[in-house]
């Protein structure tokens, strides 16, 4: 339907006028009015706008942090798989040669309340999240490493842990590299590995790990790494420093290793006679040499 | 919702004007890119429409210059009223008329405005005329000009009716 053209002239009449009102009067304001008021206005129209661009700059980001993931995840998708390949392969090996098993595990949380005796601690004592079957020798591990053993129950969600600091303690370590055995002990000044005979395989930076050998401790609990070897000839054994991998000064949240983790262990050692003995649906399955 | 997207193009413009057109300053003069948008959308918006229209696009231009408030709002709306009734009522459709119609618009505006920026000062006024609004008015046309050919040769119409009444002719 078509608006008379009388209406028409006149509505377009009263717009102008309006607009022209308005525009009239918002001159007439002084400059403080003017300007607050316009800072207003102004804030009022730009917040949106600023929200579409740092949306789009925010999207942006995602779509390139997205990407980025993504390829890591392809990269990560492809070692895993090739990992899963290797692992497969090991236990394939271990199987044949008997000697090595695979087991599961279990790790119990606990928390160190107290650290004691001096700058470096030597001894902690620790909280478990709940009742557990802690034991004294239990070795107690951090995501670095071997932290130290259970040497007091003191409640049934406390104990005491003897550290790798201890003067006392003696830890059976092997150098992952050349399988070369040793006794792990802390002299005051920094760790060494003791009893290695002379023109035996370590080099510096060797990594070196529990070898199960004093049965209280599992094999394959990481210590630390070969810091120096030195030797004389009148000497029976080499002198070997350790550097730990567990910052003992710095000890948090610890587990205590109440089943052996993902570690290897040799067939008939505590552990397995433990869980045999124990009938636990965990019980290691025989292995055929 | 046109006039959402009405409000979009608006905003878009002024962001442009007081962006990207700063780089195609000449001899301290830029086109009026506000105003050339409002030229072409109160040529399709009648009167009332114009008016309207240069209000808003008047609002939008004063509020981040507290100074000048009002200013743009009373230029523009008469320009957008002007523009909309001479729409309204003269149908010529050439390219020349089309420029110089720019021009003449972008001179009515700044003519209105530098009046009430100069507050009817008369030695104020004319050498700003002069020396800023026809040099401005000129490149907004231009800029329109090319704005009008970029949009002929986007829809393919207006230089085909041009060439094929010129044919007639």
């Amino acid at each position: 339907m078509q608006r008379p053209e009388g209406l028409t002239r006149n509505s377009d009449r009263i717009v102008l006028v309006v607009c022209v009102g308005l525009s009239l009067w918002v001159m007439s304001w002084g400059e403080d009015l003017r300007v607050q008021r316009a800072t207003k206005w102004a804030h009022f129209v730009a917040t949106p706008v600023e929200n579409v661009f740092q949306f789009m700059a925010d999207l942006r980001t995602l779509r390139s942090e997205n990407d980025e993931l993504r390829t890591r995840l392809t990269a990560l998708r492809v070692d895993a798989a090739y990992v899963e390949a290797r692992r497969d392969r090991i236990e394939e090996l271990e199987r044949r040669a008997g000697f090595y098993e695979r087991h599961r595990g279990q790790l119990r949380p606990a928390t160190v309340i107290e650290l004691l005796d001096g700058r470096i601690p030597i001894q902690a004592v620790v909280r478990f999240e709940d009742e557990s079957d802690c034991a004294v020798l239990t070795p107690v591990v951090n995501e670095r490493g071997l932290v130290g053993r259970v040497t007091q129950v003191l409640s049934p969600t406390t104990a005491r842990v003897q550290l790798l600091t201890s003067q006392e303690s003696r830890i059976s370590v092997e150098v992952a590299s050349s399988g070369v055995n040793g006794i792990l002990a802390y002299n005051g000044r920094g760790f060494s590995m003791d009893n290695v005979p002379l023109g035996s395989e370590v080099s510096n930076g060797d990594r070196v790990f529990t070898s199960g050998l004093g049965k209280s401790v599992p094999r394959g609990i990481e210590v630390g790494k070969v810091k120096s070897v030195r030797f004389s000839s009148s000497d029976l054994f080499l002198k070997v420093q350790i550097e730990p991998a567990v910052r003992f000064n710095a000890l948090d949240r610890v587990y205590l290793v109440t089943r052996p983790g993902p570690w290897y262990f040799r067939p008939g050692d505590m552990f397995r006679s433990e869980a045999d003995s124990s009938g636990s649906s965990t019980a290691v399955e025989a292995v055929e040499p | 919702m046109t006039w959402m997207r009405t409000l979009v193009a608006i905003l878009l413009t002024l962001l442009l004007q007081v962006s990207v057109v700063q780089y195609f300053e000449l001899w301290g003069n830029r086109p009026d890119l506000p105003l050339l948008l409002l030229i072409f959308l109160a040529q399709k918006s009648g009167a009332a429409g114009g008016t309207l229209l240069g209000f808003a696009t008047g609002s939008f231009q004063d509020i981040f210059v507290p100074h000048t408030l009002g200013m743009n709002m009373l230029a523009k709306s008469v320009v957008g009223n002007v523009v909309g009734k001479i729409s309204e009522n003269v149908v010529v459709d050439t390219p020349l008329w089309n420029v110089g119609f720019i021009a003449a618009t972008v001179l009515m505006h700044d003519f209105l405005y530098l009046l009430l920026y100069t507050r009817l000062d008369l030695p104020r006024f004319f050498p700003m005329f002069f020396l800023h609004a026809v040099p401005t008015a000129i490149y907004t046309a231009a800029v329109g000009a090319l704005v009008l050919v970029a949009s002929a040769w986007i829809q393919g119409g207006w230089v085909a009716n041009f060439s094929q009444r010129s044919d007639r002719g």
